[in-house]
């Protein structure tokens, strides 16, 4: 009884993975010279734009800690 | 017998087939590898982070970090069984209930089972459980466009997943042992894992498969977390070996450390305005650079 089960939600299991398994088949793959040219594309566009790659002047810099002003 | 026997080899064989299938379509489209394509893009050079603030107030082991929407509060987990919220302008300790942080609605939790659960912050339910790693699952991250999740597992596998239909939409080999981390490139096109096997690897989601491995001989530990800049050119990735190591995600290169921590970087994170990174060790302690 108990391996008459066993052996049915295996066949279950394996079922599902072949379900699975076609629908990842079944997606359409764009070549890997587009995907790299338009990461390296998304890259360039923002690099401005990225404070931890152009650098933060002091002065605009949230994290530096504030030296206290002296007055003379 | 015989009959579920015959069905359970035709099944298997169906199953080697769509793999075989699979395997087919992906090498049909590799015509070029990225660092190749990449060879021509100017590199970063030496990227130098300061160490800008020490934030000490956890009594153990720092296991997780996020930051908030407004790129200044963060809000980090520990052993010691507290949630710390920090304002990382001044390095004080928040007195506000987490209630005073904006936080997306819908919020998705890792559980160190098989599955990953989509929960419903304002009713406290579940909604949708998702299932199919056999292994667990200890990384999750949502795409920009809150359409879809990604999910790594101790399987060594990578899934994405439609968050409204629950159902999983791709799976990404390639890593030999679990995955830690796990993190989208902002244009929502690529993934980011971290592994124990001391890789980190960038996937394609329409090429459908890894476009570039970042490894290195010399680093012989784990990747526990890992974090992007807002241009995605540099991936942060915390390790074992106490480092958080930045990677050139185009050229594959390492192009700097942060070093400070005394124990393993467990988490790390960049806010959405890109203004520094933040490491969370096993020391107790988080660390904000820029």
């Amino acid at each position: 009884m108990s391996s008459k089960m066993q052996s049915s939600s295996s066949i279950v299991q394996a079922r599902r993975t072949v379900q699975q398994l076609r629908i990842e088949a079944s997606i359409e793959r764009i070549k890997v010279s587009k995907a790299s040219s338009e990461l390296m594309r998304y890259c360039g566009e923002h690099a401005k734009n990225d404070p931890l790659l152009m650098g933060i002047p002091a002065s605009e810099n949230p994290f530096k800690d504030k030296k206290p002003c002296t007055v003379l | 017998m015989a009959a579920e026997k015959a069905e359970m080899d035709a099944l298997k064989k169906e199953c080697d087939g769509l793999r075989a299938q699979i395997e087919a379509a992906r090498k049909a489209v590799n015509d070029g590898s990225m660092t190749a394509a990449a060879s021509g893009v100017a590199s970063v050079g030496r990227v130098q982070l300061k160490l800008r603030k020490t934030l000490k107030g956890h009594l153990a082991k720092i296991y997780a970090m996020h930051w908030s929407a407004d790129s200044r509060q963060m809000v980090s987990a520990s052993q010691d069984g507290k949630l710390l919220i920090w304002d990382c302008f001044t390095g004080n300790k928040l007195i506000r209930t987490p209630s005073g942080l904006k936080t997306p609605d819908l919020c998705l939790c890792p559980l160190p089972v098989i599955v990953s659960c989509l929960w419903d912050l304002e009713t406290g339910k579940q909604k949708v459980i998702f299932t199919n790693h056999i292994g667990d699952c200890m990384s999750l991250a949502l795409s920009p466009d809150m359409s879809t999740f990604i999910s790594g597992a101790c399987d060594s596998l990578a899934k994405l997943w439609d968050v409204r239909e629950g159902s999983c939409k791709q799976t990404f080999s390639g890593h030999t042992s679990d995955i830690n981390a796990i993190s989208f490139f902002q244009s929502g096109n690529a993934i980011i894992t971290g592994s124990d096997d001391c890789q980190c690897k960038m996937y394609d989601l329409r090429a459908d498969q890894e476009v570039i491995c970042y490894q290195d001989s010399s680093l012989n530990a784990g990747v526990t977390s890992l974090a992007v800049s807002s241009s995605g050119r540099l991936i942060f990735a915390g390790y074992d070996d106490f480092n958080c190591h930045i990677w050139d995600s185009l050229k594959g290169e390492k192009v700097g450390v942060l070093s400070g921590h005394d124990n393993r970087v467990s988490c790390t994170g960049v806010p959405d305005d890109g203004m520094g990174v933040c490491t969370g060790s096993w020391d107790s302690f988080l660390k904000l650079w820029n």
